[in-house]
């Protein structure tokens, strides 16, 4: 296993699922043995033994492996999120999701190209964080920005952001220009600017002002906050937070080898960056305590974690290597995480409005749980790997009590999710009493609705899931914008239990509470004419209807599964310290970790301070 | 300086400009693919034949990816007013200042194009697809015009890397190759399936016009009145063989019903309707 097999997978697998995104299915299926067979790739990969390729000797590190499985690993659970909470791909389903407020819809719109996406942005960043030349590593990790708009998607006719995935393109072109042009100073340091203090400086700004881009820190937060408005939240751990980590890997490498030789203080850039990382921390954290809306909240948090990665590109001399290293790693994490733990919740109880969600942990308290472990894997608790990492950031970055403000503001972003979860405790709204729980239940087929084809179910009426049963009371129904005939009358203080114990419909099979489920797939009869083919529709029919019917459930997992990633890169498992901290067989880009040789594609000359 | 570079150079910005102002879709891709294909070679030495076969392949397919794009939308190409919007001929000046004062920076102020070399022509066609692009990425006229913008400004980073780090390693012209593709299939998907796209605007198609109740159908409107706007529809006007333009104004929104109006609804007060506005 070496860069090449890889990376050829992944450009492979992603080609072929966007040639079959013509069918949802098919192409979301590709994607996800794509992505598994990259996450195998990955964990086979031998990092220690160096190649060569186009002349050049390229070679990984513990790091680069631990980054491709959690990215990969991370992405393929908020594919299957996606796949959990969407409803069936067909034009009709899609159109009908758009035009609600339905997460269903929100998940659609970025599941189909999501994991091309994703084999494409992993597939530049393999690239990016093997090979030796800085400026291919740059063109590399650029390259991964670039995939990651594919995440809108755009695939169908009923998506409809273009202004949100132009404004994400011109974000990236502007981003692009800037980092080649200052690192190509920076690296090259030819004339006309080559030797001057002021171009110096103006490079490292540039470098800074385009790693700020593509974070979408404050003041470029409309990156963020804009997709999540929307609803087009799949795209978003992609786009803010695996791609750009890749350039600030990359950008680190770069600023740590090229200018400690210079000599130069720039104190002045430093500053600005620093106070612009500054305001990142606070405000972000200060803004997100204040959203109403879990998805604002999300990204508001995210733009506050940025400023920390902000810190650790304007720490240059010497760079907090393997600190920046574990806090990128935990900070993809949690950004997926906390996108797929706003999306599962929204799915589970209709509604993202901080109104309609009190008490929603009584409704799912998997997901409280994984709330609880994200924040702690963001924020850290002493001892813990990213505890330490971001107390080292800040105190490499700022000195004095500026540095205990960012210290503490930092930990204002607790607000926010204390916020969620005292309403989470409190009494429960309509929205939530209407929501179903977090138990498993058995579909059942309901006998009076009609049977359609497997192949293109029906239209969805107002988003819902094709297989689920709405519960809850009409106006409960009618506040969250669904109008169905078949929804069960009850009273808002009765909770779903008790309605579904009275209700002689929803028990079956054992007198176990169950959500009955609309037949919208023909399930084969057996007989002589069964073939395997039928066989295998009948399989994907018993396993959408149960998907269908366990949706909270299903996504909780998920979500759970998420957090537990965090929690382990936070708490530094499996040697998250180690592989940080580790050094490369071949040097990346004149990483200053790399021992006796640390800038061999670097030419940089000190020059006399005028 | 050889004839080569002098030509690469002098192609890559005539590419650039007529991309820039062409209000035919296959001149405007023909535009990007010149620029693109000629911007590698501006470097000293030539890069060997695998890098120059990777970026050849890589600029006719990000061509390619615009033309598919494009080819059955002229109108999204090109915007509400096809061509550019200052005319070709202040568009051409404007690249050619900047080449030149591309070529010149570096030089003594007494001989500014004494000993001029490949980087310098690289830094001049830089400078002028620079010039040349960042109008349209920021306020861009249409989507066609911001992706156009977009793979004109990747391929200018890529020039001022050449002028000023020299001329690439194989494994980095790999790389950029890789680079430009993937711009160009964002750009694709993006504006691909995107419809007429005005960035201070709407995002929806706008709805279609009953010709009858139009009077003025096919008439041209007088300047400087509020029919103009007519003249804007999404449906070609009879007898006329220029491309609809997709982009929605009020006008038609008022014809087809107040609803479907996102600004007049926010105007109002009223929340504006979101399914429409999808």
């Amino acid at each position: 296993m070496n860069l090449v097999v890889f990376a050829t997978a992944c450009f492979l697998a992603a080609a072929l699922s966007l040639a079959a995104r013509r069918s949802d299915r098919l192409s979301v299926t590709i994607g996800l043995i794509g992505l598994l067979a990259a996450l195998l790739l990955a964990l086979a990969w031998d990092t220690s033994t160096p190649q060569r390729v186009a002349q050049e000797s390229v070679g990984g590190d513990p790091f680069l492996r631990l980054f491709l499985v959690n990215g990969l690993l991370a992405t393929l659970l908020l594919t299957l999120l996606g796949v959990t909470v969407s409803p069936p791909s067909s034009a009709a389903a899609a159109e009908a999701s758009a035009a609600t407020d339905r997460p269903a819809g929100a998940g659609l719109r970025g599941l189909v190209e999501l994991p091309s996406a994703a084999l494409i942005v992993f597939g530049s960043a393999a690239i990016a964080l093997s090979v030796t030349s800085p400026m291919a590593a740059l063109l590399a990790a650029v390259a991964a920005g670039f995939a990651a708009p594919l995440g809108f998607g755009l695939g169908r006719a009923s998506a409809p952001l273009p202004r949100i995935a132009i404004g994400a393109l011109r974000n990236l072109a502007v981003a692009a220009a800037i980092v080649i042009i200052a690192t190509s100073t920076l690296v090259a340091m030819a004339d006309p600017l080559g030797g001057e203090p002021f171009a110096v400086g103006l490079a490292f700004v540039g470098v800074a002002g385009a790693v700020f881009l593509r974070l979408g820190s404050i003041p470029f937060h409309r990156l963020v906050v804009a997709p999540t408005v929307n609803g087009v939240s799949l795209a978003v751990p992609l786009l803010i937070a695996w791609a750009p980590i890749v350039l600030v890997i990359v950008a680190m490498a770069v600023l740590g080898a090229g200018l400690p030789a210079l000599e130069l203080p720039l104190s002045m850039e430093r500053s600005v960056v620093l106070a612009a990382a500054a305001i990142s921390i606070l405000l972000g954290a200060a803004v997100a305590a204040v959203q109403d809306d879990i998805h604002h909240l999300v990204a508001y948090s995210v733009v506050a974690q940025s400023g920390f990665v902000l810190l650790a590109v304007a720490t240059f001399d010497p760079p907090p290597w393997a600190a920046a290293r574990v806090w990128l790693l935990v900070f993809g994490l949690t950004t997926t995480a906390l996108v797929g733990w706003a999306l599962a919740l929204h799915a589970t109880i209709g509604s993202a409005r901080l109104d309609d969600l009190a008490g929603w942990t009584r409704r799912s308290p998997g997901l409280a749980v994984a709330l609880v472990a994200i924040v702690v894997a963001s924020l850290g608790l002493p001892g813990l790997a990213v505890f330490d990492a971001r107390r080292e950031l800040v105190g490499d970055a700022l000195a004095g009590p500026l540095g205990s403000v960012v210290v503490i503001g930092g930990y204002v972003a607790v607000v926010a999710y204390a916020r969620l979860l005292w309403v989470g405790f409190g009494a429960p709204s309509a929205a939530v009493i209407a929501a179903r729980d977090w138990r498993v239940r058995r579909p059942v087929v309901e006998p009076d609705r009609p049977v359609a084809s497997a192949s293109a179910g029906p239209p969805i009426a107002a988003g819902s899931n094709p297989n689920r049963r709405l519960t809850g009371s009409p106006a409960g129904l009618a506040d969250r914008g669904i109008t169905s005939p078949g929804a069960r009358s009850t009273d808002l203080g009765r909770s779903s239990r008790a309605i579904s114990r009275r209700d002689p419909t929803s028990t079956a099979r054992g007198g176990r509470a169950s959500e009955t489920a609309p037949a919208t797939a023909a399930i084969p009869t057996r007989g002589p004419d069964r073939s395997a083919r039928a066989e295998l529709a009948r399989i994907e029919v018993i396993i959408r209807r149960w998907v269908g019917a366990n949706v909270a459930p299903a996504a909780a997992a998920l979500v759970l599964g998420l957090a537990l990633l965090s929690v382990l890169a936070a708490l530094g498992i499996p040697n998250v310290r180690q592989a940080a901290a580790a050094d490369r067989p071949v040097p990346l880009a004149g990483s200053p970790i790399s021992g006796s040789n640390p800038l061999p594609s670097i030419s940089l000359q000190p020059v006399a301070s005028p | 300086m050889t004839p080569l570079l002098l030509a690469a150079s002098g192609a890559v910005v005539v590419g650039g400009v007529l991309c820039v102002t062409a209000r035919d879709v296959r001149l405007i891709v023909s535009g990007l693919v010149l620029a693109l294909i000629a911007g590698p070679l501006l470097v000293d030495p030539l890069p060997t034949a695998g890098p120059m076969a990777a970026g050849l392949v890589a600029a006719l397919l990000a061509g390619d990816l615009a033309w598919l794009a494009l080819r059955d939308r002229p109108a999204a190409a090109t915007g509400a007013r096809p061509g550019a919007r200052i005319g070709w001929v202040p568009e051409m000046l404007l690249a050619v200042t900047a080449f030149v004062v591309g070529l010149s920076l570096g030089h003594d102020p007494g001989a500014p194009f004494s000993g001029l070399g490949a980087g310098d022509l690289a830094r001049g066609a830089a400078l002028a697809l620079l010039v040349l692009a960042l109008p349209q990425v920021l306020v861009g006229a249409s989507s066609g015009r911001i992706g156009a913008g977009v793979l004109l400004l990747v391929a200018a980073a890529l020039l001022g890397r050449g002028a000023l780090g020299g001329s690439p390693s194989p494994l980095e012209s790999l790389v950029a190759a890789l680079l430009e593709v993937a711009a160009a299939g964002s750009v694709a998907v993006v504006l691909g399936l995107a419809p007429g796209h005005r960035p201070e605007g709407h995002r929806i198609a706008p709805p279609a016009v009953d010709p009858p109740s139009r009077p003025n159908a096919g008439v041209a409107p007088a300047p400087f009145t509020r029919d103009r706007r007519s003249a804007r529809d999404t449906r070609p006007s009879a007898g006329s063989d220029r491309a609809p333009d997709p982009l929605p104004d009020r006008t038609s929104y008022r014809r087809a019903g107040r609803a479907a109006d996102p600004l007049a609804e926010r105007s109002a007060g009223r929340k504006p309707n979101r399914a429409a506005e999808r």
